[in-house]
């Protein structure tokens, strides 16, 4: 898995996760530690989702920003 | 975490970094109408610029630099006279366009001598009881006319404005208000600690956090919190705490409608408004009349004589978390957590802005002056900080958020706490 923009890394030198696939066990990888928060396009008929690690943030900004469409970034 | 490159260019503010050439496109807030009420002259220092905000005789509004450019005295002392402010050293008198209107003891008049002493000024407009000014580059946009600045007092509503510098840097007071779990530890455990040990009453603030959320929206971020007992139904859910980019943080409930406003002095000093209005039961309407002569701005004191953090108030336990990190702390040693998440979004949407910024793009709340709203609505839960240990007095809590400091808010407090007395 690809890496990294230079903000908000949880798990310092995390660059992907030791299993080859994160396993949520509610909000975060529990083999790796990195976050995995849920971003949804509230906007009617949209349909935008993100959960892309760490990058979701990034992406939700970028979605915002494109659209100007609501985002929910869930965090469990 | 933040790479130290990155961490700079995000927090430091003075004119030419990234993040203070985007505040120069924000208006900002940097006294209230009732200083100059009080004192026509006030010393401002607004993102690393030190400058002097004054009222004219005629009446306008004025903020320029504080040098004077005859021999570098301090205009902060100086007086209005006229349309203009006076030099307190040899009478130069500066217009609030930064003009030299007159150099008195310069014979025989010079023109030329007056055009070369032209200072910096920067455009200010009153609302709601701020002056808020502009120092980026003209044309100055609109400015926001947020819900709160266009209320107005009323027979049971009364505006009060506290104020206090944060030495800290803006960006650890501002990542605050995107953390909701510090409220169960910091006004919640902490606070209760501080409280069971003066033998008063524990708040109800310390409620476990088991989901947080954000919403990103077209002017900022909505902090969510669920904690545990809530239900999806509860306003701290279902509302949550707008906070519009980059600096303003709303909240309210039981009759407390707020602004949190936090302005850049420099890289390491903070300007913070907690700009109230309060609406109480119509029964106490009389003591509001009764409140409306005192002033309705006041200094918020954080700390004790000896510098401790005072641990009475939500004010100041927030202001100890922020300056106890360093006046403008590192991000390259932190270690963020999944409740964190909210801190990485506005990162991320501080990031988006300040690429906007170097590429012309458009920025967020920044609209040219024809295209402004008439009032920007924003949500507002109606519960939230019913922390309890108020009695039947509905003033007495917010004495331990917001106002230990104000007379309005401490006189109408001690007037109901008198009236339920004398009730039995």
């Amino acid at each position: 898995m690809e890496r990294h923009s230079d903000l908000s890394s949880p798990t310092d030198q995390a660059v992907s996760c030791g299993s080859g696939r994160h396993e949520d066990i509610g909000g975060i990888c529990g083999v790796c530690g990195e976050w995995l928060p849920d971003a949804k396009c509230r906007a009617p008929g949209c349909g935008w989702t993100a959960a892309l690690g760490e990058r979701t943030h990034e992406e939700a900004v970028r979605h915002l920003c494109a659209t100007g469409h609501t985002i929910r970034v869930l965090v469990n | 975490m933040l790479r130290s490159d990155v961490n700079e260019r995000f927090s430091r503010v003075g004119a030419g970094t990234p993040a203070g050439e985007l505040y120069r496109r924000h208006w900002l807030p940097v006294a209230t109408e009732s200083e100059l009420a009080d004192n026509p002259v006030k010393r401002v220092r607004v993102l690393g610029e030190d400058l002097v905000l004054y009222r004219s005789d005629s009446g306008e509004l004025g903020l320029v630099r504080e040098r004077c450019p005859h021999r570098g005295a301090s205009l902060g002392y100086g007086f209005p006279d006229g349309d203009g402010l006076r030099c307190p050293y040899h009478g130069w008198l500066f217009s609030p366009q930064g003009e030299c209107l007159e150099q008195p003891n310069q014979t025989p008049d010079s023109p030329q001598l007056k055009s070369r002493a032209k200072i910096t000024s920067y455009p200010v407009q009153p609302l709601g009881g701020l002056v808020f000014a502009y120092l980026g580059k003209g044309p100055a946009p609109a400015l926001p006319r947020l819900d709160l600045f266009t209320l107005g007092e009323g027979p049971t509503r009364f505006r009060d404005i506290g104020y206090a510098v944060i030495p800290c840097n803006w960006l650890q007071i501002m990542e605050n208000s995107f953390d909701p779990t510090h409220v169960e530890w910091l006004h919640g455990r902490l606070f209760n600690y501080h409280l069971e040990r003066e033998g008063k009453e524990p708040t109800v603030l310390a409620g476990h956090h088991i989901k947080i959320g954000f919403d990103l929206v077209d002017y900022g971020i909505i902090k969510r919190r669920l904690r545990e007992g809530q239900t999806e139904e509860d306003e701290d859910w279902r509302i949550g705490h707008p906070v519009v980019f980059p600096n303003v943080l709303k909240v309210g409930g039981y009759g407390l409608s707020s602004f949190q406003i936090r302005v850049p002095m420099d890289d390491t000093h903070t300007l913070h408004f907690w700009y109230c209005w309060y609406d109480v039961p119509e029964e106490y309407s009389g003591f509001v009349d009764d409140i409306r002569h005192l002033p309705d701005t006041y200094e918020v004191t954080l700390q004790g004589p000896d510098g401790s953090f005072l641990m009475d108030t939500i004010d100041s336990q927030d202001a100890m978390v922020w300056v106890t990190q360093g006046p403008l702390t590192t991000r390259d040693d932190e270690h963020l957590s999944s409740s964190d998440q909210g801190i990485a979004l506005y990162r991320n949407l501080l990031r988006s802005q300040l690429e906007a910024l170097e590429s012309g793009g458009q920025l967020m709340n920044v609209v040219a002056a024809e295209e402004a709203k008439d009032v920007i609505e924003l949500p507002q839960e109606q519960k939230e900080l019913g922390i309890g240990g108020g009695g039947g007095n509905p003033m007495a809590s917010f004495l331990r958020t917001q106002a230990l400091y104000s007379r309005r808010l401490t006189t109408l407090s001690d007037r109901i706490e008198s009236a339920l007395h004398k009730a039995g």
